[in-house]
């Protein structure tokens, strides 16, 4: 699972215990935790919340919404956790991405360091490759809401799951 | 045969899927109607979100065998595919391939916490409407997700969203329950919709109740009954936003009806495919939850003391034989290249064209 390879699989208690502070920067400690002998595999996965990943792909699709991409954040909290490197997520994923609105995404996550505008040429640089990988998969917000663009409504993210259930006028 | 209207089929689209081409194709529900095909029927409501709402950790305790045609197509990806699980349950499948990326999504929130808590990444979504960006995903899976949408225009939309969603190129696994299962003999434990209709809403003296262990019960539906108060019960569904139950069964029966030819000689089982699916939820589960309480009080859920548990009814069309591909053979953006049945599910797999 890319959650297993995820270097941090401390328990869901540590994840929450780090995730208590507000823009924390806290990064989960390296030791796996040892997991409970079970018949089954038993590590116990971090929890993560919605990353830029996700919201690179979300967009508001309430009936009449022309635009409904990007969706503004509003940030309550961000955590960041580290991440597994993995090159080719990350070239797959440059192709699809909405370069200018990752970007904005960042900067309201509170990462700034994203070059404004990027080519695929960039591909082979290391340095702009751990960037792109940080704002990517490492910065999620926990509490918040995502807000379309078009209409305003928003919606909200607790425990770093986004709702996008619409009401029944929205359809 | 009913009239193609146009402005319904468009509306289906989303704002993403412009350069689709509607498909047109009979339609009951009115463009003008505030009720469309994404709008949840109250039987989805309560016979599918309520009861996984309810039940989602026990559920979720049964759900963990995968099966092996589904971890054969999520390990044939490449590394690094981003793989979208659409009504992911429990998330039994996200991160099944370690060398790729899962986003899932369901319409129960209380199985997306559970997927929350085993650390994937996950939304709350519905999969007839999803949130999604066209062309993000490299693949896309529905597992047991389409038989629990109620009307052919939902399932349909369901899959639309799945090819929508995936870039071009990008493949779809659908999986379904099929009306054909291997152990017949849980047919029995099933409430044939119809039957459960008719007690509910006609009431036990009525001579057209069956005896309730035989599965000739629609035999005793009259054909006029299916064809002829189609479109006015259908109507009705559309014009108004809150059906009666018992009027959106009834139109399931009659899409049913409408959309798929019998393809067996025997009544019964061979043309029935809405059932209640019962679900058990032991009473040391249930006092955990205390939605079971409230499901009780309601009467969405009944004791069964003889069993210990409480049991609730799940809605399931159950898909037939070429059911799943007649659904898809009306996509102009994406082709059919593989079809198998596994352990009673009817499954195919999509390539998007387009």
């Amino acid at each position: 699972m890319p959650q297993a390879k995820r270097k941090r699989d401390n328990s869901t208690r540590n994840a929450s215990e780090y995730c208590t502070t507000n823009q924390s920067n806290q990064q989960e400690t390296t030791d796996n935790t040892t997991s409970p002998a079970a018949p089954r595999p038993a590590k116990i996965p971090s929890i993560f919340q919605m990353r830029l990943l996700t919201h690179n792909m979300l967009s508001s699709n309430i009936k009449g919404v022309a635009n409904g991409f990007p969706l503004k954040i509003e940030v309550v909290k961000v955590v960041e956790k580290e991440v597994d490197f993995n090159i080719d997520f990350l070239k797959n994923m440059f192709h699809k991405v909405e370069w200018k609105a990752l970007v904005e995404a960042s900067t309201t996550m509170g990462y700034a360091e994203l070059p404004e505008n990027a080519d695929a040429t960039m591909l082979d640089s290391d340095d702009f490759l751990h960037k792109f990988h940080h704002a990517l998969l490492e910065l999620h917000l926990e509490e918040g809401a995502l807000v379309c663009p078009q209409t305003g409504r928003k919606f909200p993210v607790q425990k770093g799951i986004p709702n996008m259930l619409l009401h029944e006028d929205e359809v | 045969m009913n009239e193609v209207g146009i402005d319904s089929a468009s509306s289906l689209h989303t704002s993403e899927s412009v350069g689709e081409v509607p498909v047109l194709r009979p339609v009951s529900v009115r463009a003008k109607c505030s009720s469309n095909v994404q709008s949840t029927p109250e039987i989805e409501k309560k016979y599918v979100h309520g009861v996984y709402d309810a039940i989602a950790p026990h559920f979720s305790s049964t759900r963990f065998a995968k099966w092996p045609k589904v971890s054969a197509f999520l390990n044939s990806l490449s590394p690094g595919s981003l793989i979208l699980d659409a009504g992911c349950g429990n998330g039994k499948y996200l991160g099944l391939n370690p060398d790729c990326f899962f986003i899932g999504c369901d319409i129960s929130a209380a199985l997306i916490n559970i997927c929350t808590d085993r650390g994937h990444e996950v939304l709350v979504a519905d999969a007839v409407n999803l949130p999604y960006r066209t062309g993000y995903g490299d693949a896309a899976i529905s597992i047991a997700v389409l038989h629990h949408l109620s009307t052919e225009d939902r399932r349909r939309k369901a899959v639309e969203e799945l090819v929508r969603v995936v870039k071009k190129g990008g493949s779809v696994l659908i999986t379904v329950w099929a009306r054909e299962q291997e152990d017949r003999s849980l047919i029995e434990k099933w409430t044939p919709l119809n039957q459960r209709y008719v007690e509910e809403w006609i009431g036990p003296g009525s001579p057209r109740v069956r005896n309730p262990s035989s599965p000739r019960i629609l035999e005793s539906i009259p054909e006029a009954e299916e064809n002829g108060a189609g479109e006015r019960l259908k109507d009705r569904h559309a014009n108004s936003s809150k059906v009666k139950l018992d009027e959106v069964m009834n139109s399931i029966s009659l899409d049913e009806g409408n959309s798929s030819a019998p393809t067996g000689s025997e009544k019964g089982y061979a043309e029935q495919q809405e059932y209640f699916v019962p679900w058990h939820l032991p009473y040391h589960r249930a006092e955990v939850s205390g939605a079971s309480a409230v499901a009780l009080a309601s009467g969405l859920a009944k004791k069964d003391d003889k069993k210990g548990s409480v049991v609730y009814n799940r809605y399931y069309h159950v898909f037939s034989e070429g059911e799943l591909e007649r659904l898809v053979s009306g996509l102009d953006n994406a082709i059919l290249v593989d079809r198998f049945y596994d352990k009673s599910n009817w499954c195919i797999i999509l390539e998007k064209t387009s």
